[in-house]
C-alpha cells in the first residue's frame, strides 16, 4: 500500500465511523418494469375574491401509454355553470374548462382523475422492434416552438455537441446531448415553478441553471436540432421514490407544487426513450446532504438509469408546447402543466397557489 | 428559469468595434464624470469590471410600441418622445433583472425632473404576477406589459435583462443584453451625450469633446410642474 491508498483508504475508515451505515449501501435507481400502481389525483381549485367572468383550465391527465401510463376515469364536483373536458388539437392535451356565473360567490370546483403507471426501462443494448413513428408524428416531435427554436443558437450547440462526441447515430447523439446537459446545466432551487424553458435565451445568455422545464426542455431543443425526434412531457410527481430517493418521489400526500417535466427521445427500433437529465442535477442539489458531488454514487446511478428509465411515480399530464386556452384572450402559455384560472378577465398566477387558490393531491388507489 | 445574464461584474461601456474604450478619452470621460457628479448629484463608483457591455446600436430603427401598463392603460412609446429613453425588457422570475430594477429606480431618482425616462416592459408574465411584484418594490416609471412576447421578438430581444438606450427622437442609440449599473459615472456619461439640448452633436460612435461643453440636461417641457 503505498502513501495516497493509505490516506484514502483511512479518510474512508474514518468517515465510514462516524456515518450511518445506510450512507455506505450501494446507491442503487433502477427502474424496471413491474407491478402497476394507482393514484387518484385530486385538483381542488378555489378562486379568491371573485370578480367578473371566472373561468378555469384544469390539466387531465392524457398521456395514454399502454406500457406505462394509463389515465382512467375523470369526476367533478363543484359549483361551476359549465364544465366541459376539451382537447388541444395539435398535441392532445386534455384539460376539464370549467366556467362560473358572473357573480358567483365562492366559485370552486375538484377534479379526481385516477391513473395507473408503472417503471420504465428500455434496454438500449440491442434494437427491438417498436413501431415507427409516422411522418406526421416526426415533424411534430422535431419542429421548434415559440421557447424551443431549433435553428440559430440551438442548432449551433447542438452540432457542436454531437460533433464533439462523434456521435454517428440516433443513439449516439441522444446520449451525447443528454451526457452534455447533465454536465453543463445547473438546478437552481429559486427559480419559480419548473422554470419558462426559454432554450434560445438560456443559451445565449450562457446562463443554462434553471429547473426541468429549463434543462428538460433545452435537452428536446438540442435533440430535435440534431434531427432526433424528442418531447418534453409534462406531469406531477404523485408517489414517493421506492429508490429511497427524497429528491426523486413526492414528500407526502400534499403534491401541489410537486410539478415535474420529463423528457422523451424517439430511436428507431427502440421507440421513445426515457430520459430526464433534469433529474440527475436535482439530485446533485436536493438528495441528503444536498449538494452532491457528480461523481457521488447517487449520481452516478441516478444519472445511469435516467437515460432510458424513468421511475413509475409520477402522472404525465400532456406534452404539449404552445397551448391555447378556450374562452380566453390571453397568450398560449408555454405548457400546461399548473392549473390555469381567469378572474375579471385577468389569469390568475398559477406560481402562487396559496393566492390562487388551488391544492393538488395524490391518493393511492393501487388497492381499490 | 433562467435565462437571464449572470454577469460576473457590472458595467463595462462598449463603444463600438473601432473604438472599444477609447470612445470617450479619458481626460472627456473624467471631466463628464466630474460635470454629471455635479449635475446628477451621484457619487462615482468604483471602477466597473467585466461585461456586459453597452454597445452602439447599428441595426436601425425598430418598431413602435403600444401595450398596456401595469393598470390596462395602453402606452405609446411615442409619448415620450423628446427624451432620452432606457427601454428596459424584463421579467420578475429573472435575477439579474431584479437586480437591475433597484439600479433604475436609483436612476430615476436621480434623473427626476430631467429628460431621461425609463419604460420597463415585463416579458410574458400575467398581469397579477407582475403587479404583486411591483406592490412589494414600487418604481417611479411606467411598466407596460409584452403578454405574447409580440414587442420583445420585434425588438430583437433574446436574453433577459436588455435595454435599449434611445434617443429623444426614440432612434435606438445603444443597447446591452445583461444587467448594468445605471448610475454608474461612465453609463451616465454615455447617457449624456444624448442630451436633448446637444442633440444631433452627438452621435454614439464619435463624440467630440465639444459635444459635452454643456452637461446640464434641461428638464422636459411636459415635467416643468413636477
Amino acid at each position: 500500500m503505498n502513501r495516497r491508498e493509505f490516506l484514502q483508504a483511512t479518510s474512508a475508515l474514518s468517515l465510514a465511523a462516524v456515518l450511518p451505515s445506510t450512507a455506505w449501501a450501494q446507491a442503487v435507481f433502477a427502474p424496471k418494469p413491474g407491478a402497476w400502481r394507482s393514484v387518484d389525483l385530486v385538483t381542488k381549485l378555489d378562486i379568491d375574491k371573485p370578480e367578473g367572468k371566472m373561468q378555469a383550465w384544469i390539466p387531465l391527465p392524457s398521456v395514454n401509454e399502454p406500457d406505462w401510463m394509463r389515465p382512467g376515469e375523470t369526476k367533478w364536483t363543484g359549483n361551476a355553470a359549465t364544465v366541459e373536458r376539451v382537447r388541444d388539437p395539435k398535441y392532445g392535451a386534455e384539460m376539464l374548462h370549467v366556467i362560473w356565473k358572473d357573480g358567483e360567490a365562492a366559485p370552486t370546483i375538484e377534479v379526481t382523475s385516477r391513473v395507473a403507471m408503472r417503471d420504465r426501462d428500455i434496454d438500449l443494448s440491442k434494437p427491438g422492434n417498436a413501431a415507427m413513428l409516422s411522418d406526421a408524428e416526426r415533424k411534430l416531435n422535431l419542429e421548434g416552438t415559440d421557447l424551443i427554436p431549433v435553428d440559430g443558437i440551438v442548432k449551433q450547440t447542438s452540432d457542436k455537441i454531437v460533433a464533439a462526441a462523434n456521435a454517428r447515430t440516433d443513439l449516439e447523439k441522444a446520449r451525447a446531448i443528454y451526457e452534455w446537459v447533465v454536465e453543463n446545466t445547473q438546478r437552481v432551487a429559486a427559480t419559480r415553478g419548473c422554470g419558462i424553458g426559454d432554450v434560445a435565451a438560456m443559451l445565449k445568455s450562457g446562463n443554462l441553471g434553471g429547473k426541468c422545464a429549463d434543462l428538460n426542455a433545452l435537452y428536446v431543443g438540442l435533440a430535435r436540432a440534431a434531427g432526433v425526434p424528442a418531447r418534453d412531457v409534462y406531469g406531477i410527481r404523485v408517489i414517493p421514490s421506492q429508490f429511497g430517493y427524497k429528491s426523486l418521489g413526492a414528500g407526502s400526500s400534499n403534491v401541489t407544487k410537486a410539478q415535474h417535466c420529463r423528457a422523451e427521445v424517439y430511436l428507431n427500433g427502440f421507440g421513445w426513450v426515457p430520459v430526464d437529465p433534469a433529474d440527475v442535477r436535482k439530485v446533485m442539489l436536493e438528495e441528503p446532504p444536498k449538494n452532491l458531488p457528480i461523481n457521488d454514487p447517487k449520481v452516478i446511478a441516478a444519472r445511469k438509469a435516467l437515460f432510458g428509465a424513468w421511475e413509475g411515480n409520477w402522472v404525465a399530464y400532456n406534452t404539449a408546447h404552445d397551448v391555447a386556452l378556450p374562452g380566453t384572450k390571453h397568450p398560449k402559455l408555454g405548457f400546461l402543466m399548473y392549473p390555469q384560472a381567469e378572474r375579471a378577465s385577468l389569469l390568475l398566477d398559477c406560481l402562487d397557489p396559496d393566492k390562487f387558490r388551488y391544492a393538488l393531491t395524490a391518493k393511492d388507489a393501487t388497492a381499490t | 428559469m433562467a435565462a437571464c445574464t449572470a454577469p460576473a461584474g457590472r458595467g463595462r461601456i462598449s463603444s463600438g468595434a473601432n473604438q472599444d474604450a477609447d470612445v470617450f478619452p479619458r481626460r472627456l470621460v473624467a471631466w463628464v464624470v466630474l460635470a454629471a457628479s455635479v449635475f446628477f448629484g451621484f457619487t462615482p463608483c468604483p471602477a466597473a469590471s467585466e461585461s456586459p457591455a453597452l454597445r452602439p446600436w447599428t441595426e436601425g430603427a425598430l418598431p413602435s410600441i403600444n401595450l398596456d401598463d401595469l393598470h390596462g392603460t395602453p402606452r405609446d412609446l411615442q409619448a415620450f418622445k423628446g427624451n432620452i429613453v432606457l427601454l428596459h425588457f424584463f421579467a420578475t422570475w429573472c435575477e439579474p433583472c431584479v437586480r437591475e430594477i433597484t439600479s433604475l429606480r436609483t436612476l430615476a431618482n436621480i434623473a427626476r425632473d430631467r429628460p431621461l425616462k425609463i419604460v420597463a416592459i415585463d416579458v410574458a408574465e400575467v398581469d397579477l404576477r407582475v403587479r404583486a411584484f411591483f406592490e412589494k418594490l414600487p418604481v417611479d416609471f411606467p411598466v407596460l406589459l409584452d403578454r405574447d412576447r409580440a414587442v420583445t421578438r420585434a425588438w430583437q430581444v433574446s436574453a433577459l435583462p436588455s435595454t435599449y438606450v434611445l434617443a429623444p427622437d426614440l432612434t435606438p442609440r445603444f443597447a446591452i443584453e445583461g444587467d448594468l449599473d445605471w448610475t454608474h459615472p461612465d453609463v451616465l456619461a454615455i447617457l449624456e451625450t444624448l442630451n436633448p439640448a446637444k442633440a444631433g452633436d452627438a452621435t454614439p460612435s464619435a463624440p467630440r469633446p465639444s459635444h459635452i461643453t454643456a452637461i446640464t440636461i434641461n428638464k422636459s417641457p411636459e415635467e416643468t410642474s413636477r
